[in-house]
């Protein structure tokens, strides 16, 4: 169509006029437009162009509500249309947020679970319930017993931490939870007193009644065995570790470490001791953390010097008589 | 200029003028709207030479800002300069050039956008640079070119391209 040769002009105004002229009137009509913003701004807002414009606005005004009521269904449509995609759009948006908070949540939520447990193992280790001649070595559980038959978990600790074996474990309350039974260079394993191997000697802290914790009839119980029926022991006593001390033979546990508090006291006549439920002070099921505790090095004694050598020799014999 | 001519040529940017401020004006994208002004001056310069496109440009323009509220000689000076350019473009290009309706409504709306950043910054109103030619440019550009071939149609059925009577020229005369 534009290829089509065009004619610009009749006749008599030659090329050079038209061309004249268009330049005349372009350069008048540029210098008007010129002229108009400048009187348009330097003009009051009740100055002749802006009432001319308030005049040509209320001129126009029928155009441009019938514009719109006739662009009301197609708009309203469009609008229809882009919101659907926007909402799409703020769909996908809001789900990847939602996401990215929930990840935020479960972030902070376990730090304050770790700073909670963490505070607890520092104010148990600080406290004079601490036993004094124990170091702490902090471990969490890193695995669980995948049968219900193996009342043992794995720690992050090992004997590079220090951990060695036959090493008491308390929770982060400082009650009592097992024994390390094997250990590696980082790793530990902990047998806890709910398995069937375990046996720890604990006294009742009320009435010093004193036997052996055992596991129970369920998994999660523990008895009180081999208590005199002579011996008084209530529901709601506290059972504790014994510790005891033998020429030959120590305790693996310290002393007065809680274990359990006791549930059930019964006897019967054909029994030779009481029967004793006790509900362990260790929530097994959700052990994060471990206190390992690890016997001090005992200070060398000092050699004995030698006019004190028969005396002390005596002393020992003495000592060593049963 | 033929007065009928006029009229048909002033009614069709007229028409433009009333169906941008109605309806073009709710179509959008980015921050640009679909330009019928515009390209309809640019189709009737081709079609009748610079001095339609100016005295067209500068009425369509008064129109608009009247409409608009916006600054009053703004828009006619920048539709005056597009207008005239455009009919010389269309004098010195529409036998030799290919697609001379887009080549036109291109640099008319580059002209148009530019031109209007510029006025715009000497009066103290500026915007960034990436938004004039992401928002602005090129969505504008999208949809003038997109309305170039129908418009220029239309303008072309209202005011028909004369022919021109070549006059046989004899060398040897």
């Amino acid at each position: 169509m534009l290829d089509a040769p065009v004619r610009r002009g009749d006749g008599p105004p030659s090329r050079s006029g038209r061309a004249f002229r268009a330049r005349l009137v372009a350069a008048l009509l540029v210098l008007v437009s010129l002229a108009l913003i400048t009187v348009y701004f330097r003009e009051s807002n009740d100055g002749p162009l802006h009432a001319a414009q308030r005049i040509g606005v209320s001129v126009l005004m029928p155009f441009e509500v019938a514009g719109e009521r006739v662009a009301r269904p197609f708009r309203d449509g469009w609008a229809w249309v882009s919101d659907l995609l926007d909402a799409k759009g703020d769909n996908e948006d809001l789900r990847r947020e939602n996401e990215e908070l929930r990840r935020e949540v479960i972030e902070a939520r376990t730090a304050v679970q770790e700073l909670t447990l963490q505070g607890q193992i520092n104010a148990y280790v600080t406290s004079p319930r601490f036993p004094t001649d124990f170091d702490p070595i902090v471990a969490r559980v890193i695995g669980r017993p995948p049968t219900p038959y193996q009342q043992e978990v794995v720690v992050s600790a090992g004997s590079g931490d220090g951990v060695k074996r036959n090493a008491p474990v308390v929770d982060e309350g400082g009650n009592l939870a097992g024994l390390v039974t094997d250990v590696t260079d980082s790793t530990a394993r902990i047998t806890l007193i709910t398995d069937q191997s375990s046996s720890v000697s604990a006294v009742v802290l009320e009435t010093q009644a004193s036997g052996v914790v055992k596991l129970g009839a369920s998994p999660s119980s523990l008895v009180l065995d081999r208590v005199e029926k002579d011996e008084l022991v209530e529901e709601g006593n506290t059972v504790i570790t014994a510790g005891w001390t033998t020429e030959r033979f120590e305790s693996l546990f310290p002393r007065e470490i809680p274990i359990g508090i006791v549930e059930s006291v019964g006897q019967q006549d054909v029994d030779l001791f009481k029967r004793i439920q006790i509900a362990p002070l260790v929530d097994f099921d959700k052990l994060a953390a471990v206190v390992i505790l690890i016997e001090k090095e005992q200070p060398a004694e000092p050699q004995p010097k030698a006019k004190d050598g028969p005396r002390r020799r005596e002393q020992e014999k003495k000592k060593n008589r049963p | 200029m033929t007065g009928i001519d006029a009229l048909k040529a002033a009614g069709l940017v007229l028409l433009a003028t009333i169906v941008q401020i109605s309806l073009a004006e709710w179509i959008e994208i980015g921050e640009a709207h679909p330009d019928l002004v515009l390209v309809t001056l640019v189709a009737v310069s081709l079609l009748r030479g610079p001095t339609y496109g100016t005295v067209l440009g500068f009425l369509a323009g008064l129109v608009l800002d009247t409409a608009s509220f916006g600054t009053f000689g703004l828009t006619s000076l920048l539709l005056t300069v597009i207008g005239y350019a455009t009919g010389r473009f269309g004098e010195a290009t529409t036998r030799s050039s290919v697609h001379p309706l887009l080549i036109a409504v291109m640099l008319a709306t580059a002209g148009y956008a530019l031109g209007s950043a510029v006025l715009h910054f000497m009066l103290g109103v500026s915007i960034p640079a990436s938004q004039l030619f992401l928002a602005l440019l090129l969505p504008a550009l999208a949809f003038n070119l997109i309305l170039a071939y129908p418009l220029y149609a239309l303008c072309a059925r209202v005011l028909p391209p004369r022919l021109v009577i070549r006059r046989e020229v004899n060398p040897a005369v």
